[in-house]
């Protein structure tokens, strides 16, 4: 950082601190890059050989920088001068007792002192931050009502395997999580679908616990590849628009009870899979333009699925 | 974290702002999860939407000739008359009667607010959610879409800029790469994208490989990343050429139905083509129509300009409902600024620039449609509720798209940017 940036940032901060309370959230990131490294619970090195804190001190969770280590408390609220996280980060760099030590975590700044001893003047809090106290009852970030939703379908899913992912990727299908750290997958061909076809569905396999929604529209893919998207129990919005997919097809599909999305539009599946469809319960939009579905049966389907939306144009 | 509208910034925004933009980091991540939920932030919305189709009026839309008519005096509406939409309770202007017909999908901007009244900077802040500056070329939010979403489909590019000037597609500080690749005529598809017929393919390959090497010394003695940029351009527009990929370009492959939905007009065919290029994996189209500089003949001007806005987004919205990717597909209207309610006799009853209060328009992903945002008084002059400024507006779309509107990118200058300024998105509207 240069010098003009570094007064411009002191200054910023000197007229900050004076009138709002420094938050833990702000402090955090700061531990993170210059202290947690050494200062966590004991763990193995990779040669296998445990390695404990630096000095004792554990700054992982609020018990523990209060506690401190084998200097004195972590975190003396109120009392900068008490506190060894402060105490110990002002001194001059090649000073033995100086943190963080040369080539280990970020040198911190003079803000950023100053935002660490502004913090434990004003008390040291920790707002909801329970860190390694909380163990494995860690809250969860907050989620929407669509995530809640989500959940319990992904209940003991494992992980998917990073491999198949990586193949299916390298072959122009897009593969992404539903949300941030979903094991649900939203998997869509979506480069040169023409060029994919029933072999490509090897590739799907591995993920079939994972797949929520799937996009195979424009593809070759026949009903031999419906079938075995008929044993994904997890799909949930399926897009079968503009490929081969006849009524034995939809057939296979009965087993897919999560669904609540289908297009098969531009398709040639007519009013013999609307029996199928009325099975699917929790079935909401369906898209049935160009097909040979008539639009009495698409009525038909409509209110038998309650709350549906049944298009078709 | 709170976004804060553009009037006030707290201080402890400033601070945690500071923190980020210096160390490079997000909070978010750091020390498990329940660090996160201190800080009242923006969540990721999941299941996003997968595309963005951007229609920009630009020159500056009449709010009170087109979307906000509702509640509004007649001597600011002058000849322009409401029209009842297919939600009960929601009207527009006549001008816009097949749209009226789609309100189902629609979600009305009518708190819509900017700061910027002339036409450069108002698009300029539309379009890339900063004030302009001498000192930097900010990016297009198409742009961010792709730097921050990456692309659907490698072989194509994945933000299409569409009748719209090159300038209000530009990449800024992130440089070519993610600049929108312009389409003059939708019509012509993507020029100079086929090998001339009488040229084989050994041949062509023969003087592509003399170019390279006719550029190699100059590729070496000035090694930086435009040059870099510019050679990762002509390599995708390669592998563009080979591609099957291609034909999400030719309108011409559209059955006579679709082609007459979306009318004979640029504009209309423009969307059509921004429908094809996103089925086949491009993230970000804009497709942009000009011509609403309404000083003179306001009530002339409007209802020619309003008849392919028309034909186009009512096409757009009921085309991609019926092919199911209304849903994954968020279609925004937006403009530079509204025009005044006084009607300008003296001009031929003309409108001028009027940035206060304007309209714009969001259908699709994932918005629960068949609702207004926001409202003006009875002049249509002054925002009464639901606020909303350029910012919020392309938070609102980076939303929909599941980014993330805190994620800090720096300039190549060592400056912190973000993809809707200090927009806040409105949550609300998705169901």
């Amino acid at each position: 950082m240069s010098r003009s940036s570094a007064i411009c940032l002191s200054l910023a901060l000197t007229a900050s601190v004076a009138t709002a309370e420094v938050t833990f959230l702000q402090v955090a990131p700061l531990l993170r890059k210059s202290c947690i490294e050494c200062h966590s619970a004991p763990k193995k090195d990779p040669s296998g050989k445990m390695v404990n804190p630096k000095g004792g001190l554990r700054m992982d969770a609020p018990s523990h920088m209060l506690k401190g280590g084998s200097g004195g408390p972590g975190v003396e609220p109120g009392d900068p001068d008490k506190s060894l996280i402060y105490a110990r980060i002002l001194l001059p760099p090649d000073h033995e007792d100086a943190m963080p030590p040369k080539g280990k975590g970020t040198p911190l700044t003079f803000p950023q002192t100053e935002l660490i001893k502004q913090w434990i003047i004003e008390g040291g809090k920790f707002g909801d931050w329970k860190g390694s106290d909380a163990a494995a009852t860690v809250t969860p970030a907050p989620a929407t009502t669509k995530t809640k939703t989500l959940d319990p379908l992904a209940s003991g899913l494992g992980v998917p395997p990073e491999d198949a992912i990586k193949k299916l990727m390298s072959m122009g299908c897009v593969v992404h999580p539903v949300a941030p750290d979903s094991k649900l997958l939203s998997v869509a061909w979506v480069a040169t679908p023409g060029a994919v076809g029933d072999q490509e569905m090897e590739f799907l396999k591995p993920l079939g616990a994972n797949i929520s929604e799937l996009d195979l529209s424009d593809t070759k893919i026949t009903d031999a590849s419906v079938a075995i998207i008929g044993t994904f129990p997890r799909v949930t919005k399926l897009n079968l628009s503009s490929t081969a997919v006849t009524d034995s097809g939809i057939a296979s599909l009965k087993g897919l009870v999560n669904l609540d999305w289908l297009s098969v539009h531009s398709t040639s599946v007519s009013d013999a899979s609307i029996e199928t469809l009325k099975g699917l319960r929790k079935l909401k939009n369906v898209y049935l333009w160009k097909t040979h579905v008539s639009s009495s049966s698409a009525g038909t389907l409509q209110k038998a699925l309650p709350g549906s939306v049944v298009s078709i144009e | 974290m709170t976004l804060n509208s553009a009037d006030e910034f707290s201080r402890r925004q400033f601070l945690l702002n500071i923190a980020k933009a210096s160390l490079g980091v997000t909070v978010a991540p750091m020390l498990g999860a329940s660090v996160a939920t201190a800080a009242d932030f923006v969540p990721i919305r999941p299941r996003a939407a997968k595309s963005v189709i951007f229609l920009m009026m630009s020159g500056g839309m009449s709010h009170l000739d087109t979307l906000d008519v509702m509640g509004k005096k007649d001597t600011v509406l002058g000849k322009t008359k409401p029209l009842a939409t297919s939600v009960s309770g929601i009207s527009i202007s006549e001008n816009l009667p097949k749209t009226a017909k789609q309100m189902q999908h629609i979600v009305l901007f009518n708190g819509m607010s900017t700061t910027q009244g002339a036409h450069e900077q108002g698009q300029y802040l539309m379009e890339r959610s900063y004030i302009m500056r001498g000192t930097i070329v900010h990016p297009a939010t198409g742009s961010w879409v792709v730097r921050l979403g990456g692309k659907r489909n490698n072989n194509l590019p994945g933000f299409v800029a569409v009748s719209t000037d090159p300038n209000n597609a530009a990449g800024g500080f992130m440089g070519a790469k993610y600049s929108g690749v312009p389409i003059g005529e939708p019509g012509e598809g993507l020029q100079d994208s086929m090998k001339p017929g009488s040229i084989s393919q050994g041949d062509f390959d023969k003087r592509l490989s003399l170019a390279d090497s006719l550029n190699k010394q100059f590729h070496t003695q000035v090694n930086n990343s435009a040059i870099r940029e510019h050679k990762g351009l002509y390599d995708d527009a390669l592998r563009l050429m080979r591609c099957e990929d291609l034909k999400a370009f030719d309108v011409k492959q559209e059955p006579s139905e679709v082609k007459g939905l979306y009318g004979p007009s640029r504009f209309g065919q423009g969307c059509m083509l921004a429908r094809r290029l996103v089925e086949h994996g491009v993230r970000y189209v804009q497709v942009s129509l000009g011509g609403w500089d309404t000083h003179y003949d306001n009530f002339t001007a409007v209802p020619a300009r309003a008849k392919d806005l028309d034909d186009g987004l009512a096409a757009l919205l009921q085309d991609l409902h019926r092919r199911g990717m209304l849903q994954d597909t968020l279609v925004a209207v937006g403009t530079e600024f509204g025009r005044t309610p006084e009607i300008i006799t003296e001009h031929e009853d003309g409108r001028d620039h009027y940035p206060k209060a304007f309209s714009c328009l969001m259908a699709g992903g994932g918005l629960q449609g068949g609702r207004v945002h926001g409202k003006k008084d009875d002049k249509g002059g002054n925002v009464t509720d639901g606020l909303t400024n350029p910012q919020d507006f392309n938070a609102t779309i980076a939303y929909s798209l599941g980014l993330p509107v805190d994620q800090v990118i720096i300039s190549p200058s060592g400056r912190p940017f973000t993809i809707a300024d200090k927009g806040k998105p409105v949550v609300e509207l998705f169901s």
